[in-house]
């Protein structure tokens, strides 16, 4: 997560798979490409303070909620999550 | 090709039938209207996104299942289901007035591992594995070429992205989230669950094959368990969500520990209290989340008038999360998600908005007299409607999209009756009209409740909009559908005036519906709403014309060479011995199928209970009974679905004439050609399904003379006593044995006579028919449409022939006509247009639909699909873009007898 893509700026609006929707501008924006100066970093798994790497590939370990910790993914979008915190 | 291989058009042209017809001059339709610009613009995003699968809901869904083990299955589901609606990420794009999604892409869907995984599971891991070994491949795919072509279907991998069930794709990154939660669910989905204990059924090991041989489509309990059936917004736009969650939790105290004479389901009433304000406070959530992301876009965007649409966003977002909706914005709003929440809780096809003019009415009527609305306005966000309908996708497998070919079926109805047997059309329906000729979309997609009562002018509107070209509105019978209405749904209570309250569930199934009072600013209103359990659930497609030919050939399917059914054993020397041994076997198929959709339709009802569809149709909330437990209104909704019944009228007529009444051929010689095709390649052999494109052997010919016999005998179609006594005959044992059947819910069954796109998948299931269809080609499409090429008389004689029985007595028929659009133009057209649909319904008939279209169009939208984006047509019940069909169907369209003259 350390190289910024436009899928993990907060403007950046999904519309499928490939590419979303530059907030900023209203452009699309291909999914992977790399973020702007304008980058503004979207609540994600990946970048919250309850998310460990996990020891399988592609899931990590989320400890932030009330159930207790569970798996998850790094890529998961948070801004819905009532446990997150930003690193 | 070497020179004695011969395509089929050319010999078919030789014997006088015409598969294709020659293109009139003037093709272009009509009444093209412009659509609002925002519309336009939120359409144009649409047709440059691709169907796009996420893992969230699925994720949380699970999560939440995992934790609350040792819970009541309806609690625990109902906690899983709240805690996926509040972790769903709010989309909302530039210019939209109407916001909601079902997942975080513009037409997002997600796999429901819990009901089904065994179409994607395997392929998921083989396209993980495939995706870690082989990334420099997959980046050579031509992203750009799968964007233009075959619409947003994700036809095949592209970079970072896994194509799943041949339409949906699928970040490769989500990948191990998709594996992981399906081996959690391995072992627990209805499909395995439903499995093992439908083996107690006697006989079990035919349905498989039944499915297998593609001679019935079984398993509707975990393939689309919900949807043919009309929505209830009623509850929500009447009482706001504060007010529903307070009455449910009212309700649980009063039944708890009673069972109040009830000595089953009475308990139970508690828990589905408590379930249904659990996820009715899940949804507010998901609402609210819309809220405060258009809030913190209104607190960043530049002062402008998008600055303030998504203020006006999080403005009614928070309102209608809460309370009743106080103007029609907020009131579609509101609806829409209402609708989207459905959709999430299962695997949906045809949840059908019903008749939305006359349920928005009270507040469109407020709206205008108090000056808060103008009809531009009401205008624009029925378009933008149309726009958030048809981004809506259904995450199902290759198989059922190639049924439902991607179509969604929410189906819009306008007219109809009131209670009373007034015309219920509107001013706000003659905008819902006009919307759909502005923004020509698959969804809504438009019926109208034809009734004699009914004004001109409106009738005259209906048949503007079918000029357009998009297949819409379908045209139905009001006064058919009451009359089976009261037939089928009388012990359960219904009267001639609640009948009226009916509309349209998926395509065209007849769906319950009831009279709700409405208070808005202290008047009263009476709106129709959905009062039913799913109309379409039960068996799947019966082939009828493989049932014809296990018949024929002792029980064996030819094609896969399997002793499908029981050996008859019988010589079938008569045509009365053949027609009764059709009739008793497809009578062992529905008893077959029947009863292992039982079992499997009893454990969806126990595992996944349907919280959120009970919710909202009366009289769940009043009884404190989910839908499983029979809280519905209406019950007895279980059906047996046909496909081909016009190619098997037409073969039975070839049969009973060459075989059994001229004797100009023997059976054995009738088998033997169909056997081998008539001469023919087989479809599989030559890689194409089109009834145009069969090629002929070249040692073919021996079969010429009763190939030709067989295609020029007797047809439906043509008002012709011979095949329309077959069809009558049919009908009449179909109908009635149906109801000797019965369904779970301990109800009879119903016959549903709808085609959808099944007579593709079906008929390349099946061999050569006596009609002289070839193997593996299309069935005639819907059930009453003529073969294509066959119906030579006009389309008068075609309904005669449609109307020799009483369509009343099924829950549906089904009619496409294709016309030049040369043959409607201007006003007089449209009058002829109006005639010739009401003709039909007059006379009797349930259903018809039209595409008006020219052939060259369609062929050139075959040859350049990127040029034909927006090209839409009607295929059986459906309209869809013609870029998202297959090839089969696509030629079968073409090849429809064209009426230039009507």
């Amino acid at each position: 997560m350390e190289k910024y893509r436009h899928c993990d700026c907060r403007n950046y609006e999904n519309v499928d798979v490939t590419k979303g929707m530059c907030l900023l501008d209203e452009g699309f924006v291909p999914f992977d490409g790399a973020a702007c100066p304008r980058y503004e970093r979207k609540p994600k798994c990946g970048f919250c303070r309850h998310y460990a790497e996990g020891a399988e590939e592609g899931t990590g370990v989320c400890s932030g909620l009330a159930g207790g910790e569970h798996w998850i993914s790094a890529e998961m979008i948070a801004v819905t999550c009532e446990g997150y915190e930003d690193r | 090709m070497k020179e004695e291989e011969k395509k089929i058009y050319e010999i078919l042209e030789e014997k006088g039938v015409r598969v294709d017809c020659p293109a009139a001059e003037g093709a272009d339709c009509e009444n093209r209207r412009e659509a609002a610009p925002r519309a336009k613009k939120l359409m144009d995003l649409y047709y440059q996104s691709l169907a796009s699968t996420s893992m969230e809901w699925t994720y949380w869904y699970t999560r939440k299942f995992e934790e609350e083990d040792g819970e009541l299955q309806i609690i625990r589901r109902a906690k899983a289901l709240a805690c996926a609606f509040a972790h769903t990420t709010p989309v909302i794009y530039p210019g939209e007035l109407l916001v909601g999604a079902k997942t975080g892409y513009l037409r997002g869907t997600f796999p429901m591992p819990w009901l089904i995984q065994s179409f994607f599971v395997s392929k998921s891991s083989e396209l993980f594995e495939k995706y870690k070994s082989d990334s420099s491949s997959r980046q050579a795919v031509d992203q750009a070429a799968e964007l233009g072509l075959g619409g947003g279907n994700v036809t095949a991998d592209l970079p970072g992205v896994i194509s799943l069930a041949g339409k949906f794709g699928l970040r490769a990154s989500e990948v191990p989230m998709l594996n992981k939660i399906t081996e959690y669910w391995s072992g627990k989905t209805i499909e395995e669950i439903g499995e093992k204990h439908s083996r107690w059924v006697p006989d079990f090991e035919v349905k498989n094959n039944l499915t297998r041989t593609l001679t019935s489509r079984g398993d509707s309990a975990y393939t689309v368990p919900v949807g043919r059936e009309v929505v209830s917004y009623y509850y929500p736009l009447q009482m706001g969500f504060d007010a529903m969650i307070e009455l449910c939790r009212q309700r649980a105290s009063q039944v708890a520990g009673n069972a109040d004479g009830d000595g089953v389901s009475g308990m139970d009433r508690l828990y589905f209290y408590e379930a249904a304000a659990i996820v009715t406070e899940g949804i507010q959530k998901w609402i609210l989340n819309y809220a405060k992301e258009a809030e913190r876009r209104a607190s960043l965007a530049k002062p402008g008038r998008q600055k303030e649409e998504y203020a006006e966003i999080a403005e009614i977002c928070g309102w209608i999360a809460h309370k009743q909706p106080r103007t029609f914005r907020e009131a579609m709003q509101l609806s829409y998600f209402t609708h989207l929440a459905l959709l999430n809780e299962e695997v949906a096809s045809g949840v059908a908005p019903g008749r939305v003019g006359q349920v928005l009415w009270p507040w469109f009527e407020q709206d205008m007299e108090a000056g808060r609305l103008t009809e531009e306005q009401a205008l624009e966000l029925l378009e933008l409607y149309r726009v958030k309908f048809t981004a809506i996708d259904l995450f199902v497998s290759s198989g059922s999209n190639s049924v439902l070919m991607g179509n969604t079926f929410n189906n819009l109805c306008v007219g109809g009756l009131t209670r009373e047997g007034l015309p219920a059309c509107n001013r706000l329906e003659y905008l819902i009209l006009e919307a759909g000729m502005a923004l020509p979309s698959p969804q809504p997609t438009l019926s109208v409740l034809w009734d004699e009562r009914l004004p001109e002018e409106f009738v005259l509107k209906c048949a503007e909009v079918v000029k357009i070209g998009a297949g819409y509105p379908a045209w139905m019978n009001n006064r058919v559908a009451t009359d089976f209405l009261l037939r089928q749904y009388g012990s359960e209570g219904m009267t001639v005036e609640e009948a009226r309250a009916f509309s349209i569930g998926g395509c065209l199934e007849t769906a319950p519906g009831c009279w709700k009072e409405l208070t808005l600013n202290g008047k009263t209103y009476e709106i129709p709403v959905g009062a039913s359990n799913s109309t379409s659930v039960g068996v799947h497609f019966i082939s009828n014309p493989k049932v014809l030919s296990l018949v024929l050939f002792n029980g064996k399917d030819v094609k896969n060479h399997i002793q499908l059914l029981p050996p008859h054993n019988k010589s079938l020397d008569t045509y009365e011995e053949l027609w009764a041994q059709f009739k008793e076997y497809y009578e062992y198929i529905i008893e077959v199928q029947r009863r292992c959709c039982n079992i499997q339709h009893d454990i969806w009802r126990k595992k996944n209970v349907p919280i959120w569809q009970s919710v909202l149709k009366p009289d769940c909330l009043d009884k404190g009974l989910h839908g499983g437990n029979m809280g519905f209104r209406y019950n007895a909704t279980y059906n047996i679905e046909t496909t081909g019944t016009v190619t098997m009228v037409n073969s039975l007529a070839a049969l009973k004439k060459l075989v059994y009444e001229e004797k100009k051929y023997t059976l054995e010689d009738m088998k033997d050609a169909l056997l081998n095709n008539f001469g023919y390649y087989l479809s599989s052999e030559i890689k194409s399904n089109s009834i145009s494109e069969q090629v002929r052997r070249p040692d073919g010919d021996r079969y010429d003379d009763i190939y030709g016999d067989c295609l020029t005998a007797n047809k439906y179609g043509n008002a012709d006593p011979y095949t329309d006594s077959i069809l009558h005959e049919y009908e009449t044992w179909l109908c009635g044995t149906c109801a000797n059947f019965e369904s779970l819910y301990a109800k009879p069954m119903y016959a549903c006579q709808i085609s959808v796109s099944s007579h593709g998948l079906l008929g390349s299931g099946c061999g050569a028919t006596p009609d002289g269809r070839l193997a593996e080609t299309t069935f005639a499409d819907a059930s009453m449409s003529a073969y294509p090429g066959t119906d030579k008389n006009g389309p008068y004689a075609l309904f005669t022939s449609a109307v020799c029985w009483d369509h009343s007595a099924s829950q549906n028929s089904q009619m496409n006509m294709k016309i030049h659009p040369s043959a409607i133009r201007g006003d007089a057209g449209t009058k002829h247009l109006a005639e010739l649909a009401k003709s039909y319904l007059r006379k009797g008939g349930f259903h018809i639909q039209f595409n008006v279209v020219d052939n060259r169009t369609l062929k050139a939208a075959q040859a350049r699909p990127e040029s034909y984006r927006d090209l839409m047509v009607r295929v059986a019940g459906f309209t869809q873009y013609w870029v998202e069909i297959g090839k089969a169907i696509q030629d079968e369209v073409i090849a429809r007898t064209e009426y230039e003259e009507v």
